[in-house]
């Protein structure tokens, strides 16, 4: 408990490799590609996208994690890092409710709408608004230091986070959801997100107010 | 090799004003589609609203990172080849340098605008490009526009090489460090910025202008020529050495043929390289801070390591320093003086307990429990363009705090605030996090039994507000390491 008061970040990093780990077994276990059979029930289908989030989302935020512990006292920090998590994984299991709900229709099973949803997630990086959302996704809000506030305010720092978070990726989670969570998709999914993001320097989690790294033409219409 | 000048130490009929003056002239009449036009130039560090074709290469200054000196190195750099290209072109001679604004010399006169930005026409009865109506009206009448604590380097050539809170190079520009300005970039960076530019649409003072004032590039030739200065001022400084502030990222600029440049920080380290190839006539440390301050009294630490975060490679380290005190809810600051207690239920004591996993001796002085003090304002939003106060600690209640020099913390001038607090700026209205290293002072106000481990008092004193700012801050902070 200790260390994880000093090195609260290696928390979400296990969680990570457990997802992982509970997911490869049940695809092991049913000898599938997939942790999910072909037609799971509503709540095997959330519980899924809840473990898929914490294999894939959750080691985005440890960086999150650790500037959120180092804004707390000592004693608090797991405590606010836990509410931390709670409150950017909420997001994501709504939106994972309202994605079991789709799996109510046989679209949601087609391994083509699958493949749009890659295409989606592929145009969906190429939106300059993308941009915003992922600044976004690292905006620090203040913390109170204890006290029932200092839970919220821990909630509301996960969910601010989490928002656009969702907003950035939910095609490609939706991709790998209707595949059954498909290993290889995910994996693919987890290797190739970054690439599509817009700069190195954000896939490094840029956040400076004004910041670029990017290499453009400059010249075009509509300047001066 | 190109030698840039104390433009207060110009020789007579030096001509390097003179041909800056024409130079300017020219760029200003190229249409602002034109990479070597004066507003294209400008506009690089900023522009409201920045037109969508234009992303990406307008409006890409970098402040509150450890990127603030290389883009800046690199952004004057290029504009000055750019000025040598007008001038020779102009018939002048080839190798035209920027020259700098020296305003941290012991003469009382640097403080104000050098002369030649101040009158609106020429002898000849001409414009003359460099003066700017839209700037403080003490600096273009030639009083002393910056005071001794817009100018003060006690605070950043003596600051470490780090990106940590209170260090010279402003935060690691990483993911959540949020955006915290180094020493060097806080005073005098910030603070002359807003003094030049302290006037209803005063350019300095907003970075989305600050670069159409000839006078910008003078002032940052100078916080260029400081980064020399410091890395002048003990062995022990040093430029970083991540890979990430060297090499992972690129900015772009046109150079003097209009082509486009690619540059890295490891690129602009080194004044004598080719690309850069040049030399500031003094850029020596003033002797009054080569010799090293007294540090703490601490024995060997015994606390977890307390590691520089520099991105990603931080994971897994340990977190390199303590939250001890916050304040409650965020605070507001706008014309008045200002104070406020900052509660600080970790005291010196207990905090090395919680590091040591053992009591410390009940008789161990506060400067043998804590190596590191720093005061940290987080998130700091305002709508204004560069709100200033001055910020002190423990002021006794009902006292001016400015006849309390020794409480002094630092002077907070909030260049580029507005920009960091809009919600849909490219920042995403986070705002500012300003962190000061005030071990030094925390310690001498143990020593003096002024210092209440429970609580803390923080003043601010607004400097010469243009109307009433309104400021918020997140949460004043202390932390200990």
């Amino acid at each position: 408990m200790i260390s994880l008061q000093s090195r609260p970040d290696r928390l979400v990093i296990a969680i990570a490799v457990l997802s992982w780990v509970w997911m490869l077994g049940e695809a092991a276990a049913a000898q599938r590609l997939s942790c999910c059979g072909p037609h799971p029930t509503q709540a095997a289908d959330l519980i899924s996208w809840i473990v898929m989030v914490g294999a894939m989302m959750l080691p985005t935020t440890a960086l999150a994690v650790r500037d959120v512990a180092t804004r707390s006292f000592r004693s608090r920090r797991l405590r606010v890092v836990l509410e931390y998590i709670l409150g950017y994984t909420a997001c994501w299991i709504l939106v994972g409710t309202v994605f079991a709900l789709l799996r109510r229709y046989p679209l949601a099973h087609d391994l083509r709408t699958a493949a749009a949803m890659c295409l989606l997630a592929a145009a969906w990086a190429m939106l300059p608004v993308r941009a915003h959302w992922f600044v976004r996704c690292h905006r620090q809000i203040p913390l109170c230091p204890s006290g029932p506030r200092s839970d919220l305010d821990a909630f509301r720092q996960g969910a601010v986070h989490g928002a656009p978070c969702i907003k950035t990726c939910w095609p490609l989670m939706f991709a790998c959801g209707i595949t059954g969570h498909d290993l290889v998709v995910m994996i693919g999914g987890a290797v190739l997100a970054p690439t599509f993001r817009r700069s190195r320097f954000e896939f490094l989690g840029g956040f400076d107010w004004r910041f670029s790294g990017r290499t453009r033409q400059v010249s075009g219409p509509g300047v001066g | 090799m190109r030698e840039r000048k104390d433009v207060y130490k110009l020789l007579p009929g030096d001509q390097t004003l003179d041909w800056y003056a024409r130079a300017v002239a020219a760029m200003q009449a190229l249409p602002q589609t034109d990479p070597m036009s004066w507003r294209y130039q400008a506009a690089i560090h900023g522009i409201n609203p920045l037109p969508t074709a234009m992303t990406g290469t307008w409006a890409e200054c970098q402040h509150g990172s450890s990127f603030f000196l290389p883009w800046h190195r690199m952004y004057i750099l290029n504009f000055e080849r750019i000025v040598a290209m007008h001038v020779a072109n102009l018939g002048g001679p080839t190798d035209w340098a920027l020259p700098y604004w020296n305003y941290t010399t012991s003469d009382a006169a640097t403080l104000a605008l050098p002369p030649k930005f101040r009158t609106p026409t020429l002898p000849s009865g001409a414009t003359n490009p460099l003066y700017v109506a839209q700037r403080s009206p003490i600096a273009n009448t030639g009083g002393p526009v910056l005071g001794p604590r817009d100018v003060d380097l006690s605070t950043c050539l003596t600051s470490s090489g780090t990106t940590s809170p209170g260090g010279f190079f402003g935060g690691p520009a990483v993911a959540h460090s949020g955006s915290m300005p180094g020493t060097l970039e806080l005073t005098p960076h910030n603070a002359v910025h807003r003094q030049v530019g302290n006037t209803f649409g005063g350019w300095m003072a907003d970075p989305d202008l600050a670069a159409l004032d000839p006078i910008f590039w003078l002032h940052h030739s100078n916080i260029d020529r400081l980064w020399e200065v410091w890395l002048d001022c003990d062995p022990l400084h040093k430029n970083l050495t991540s890979a990430y502030w060297l090499t992972a990222v690129t900015f772009q600029f046109h150079d003097a043929t209009g082509s486009l440049v690619t540059m890295r920080t490891a690129d602009v380290l080194s004044l004598t390289a080719p690309m850069l190839d040049y030399k500031y006539s003094d850029a020596s440390c003033p002797i009054a801070f080569s010799a090293p301050g007294p540090g703490p009294i601490v024995p060997t630490p015994t606390g977890p390591v307390a590691a520089t975060p520099t991105g990603i490679g931080t994971l897994m380290t340990a977190l390199p320093r303590e939250l001890v005190g916050a304040t409650l809810s965020a605070v507001r600051l706008g014309d008045k003086v200002a104070h406020f207690p900052l509660p600080t239920p970790v005291t010196p004591q207990a905090f090395r307990f919680a590091a040591d996993k053992a009591a410390p001796s009940q008789s161990a002085m506060t400067r043998q429990l804590v190596n590191q003090v720093t005061l940290h304002l987080e998130q700091v939003t305002s709508t204004d363009v560069a709100p200033t106060y001055d910020v002190f600690l423990n002021v006794p209640i009902g006292d001016d705090p400015n006849k309390h020099e020794d409480r002094f913390v630092a002077r907070v001038a909030m260049f580029g605030i507005k920009q960091a607090s809009d919600p849909l700026g490219s920042h995403g209205g986070g705002g500012q996090t300003f962190a000061f290293d005030i071990t030094k002072l925390y310690h001498h106000l143990a020593d003096l039994g002024e210092i209440d481990p429970k609580s803390l008092r923080v003043s601010f004193v607004p400097v010469s507000p243009i109307g009433t700012p309104h400021v918020t801050i997140g949460r004043i902070s202390l932390y200990f390491a």
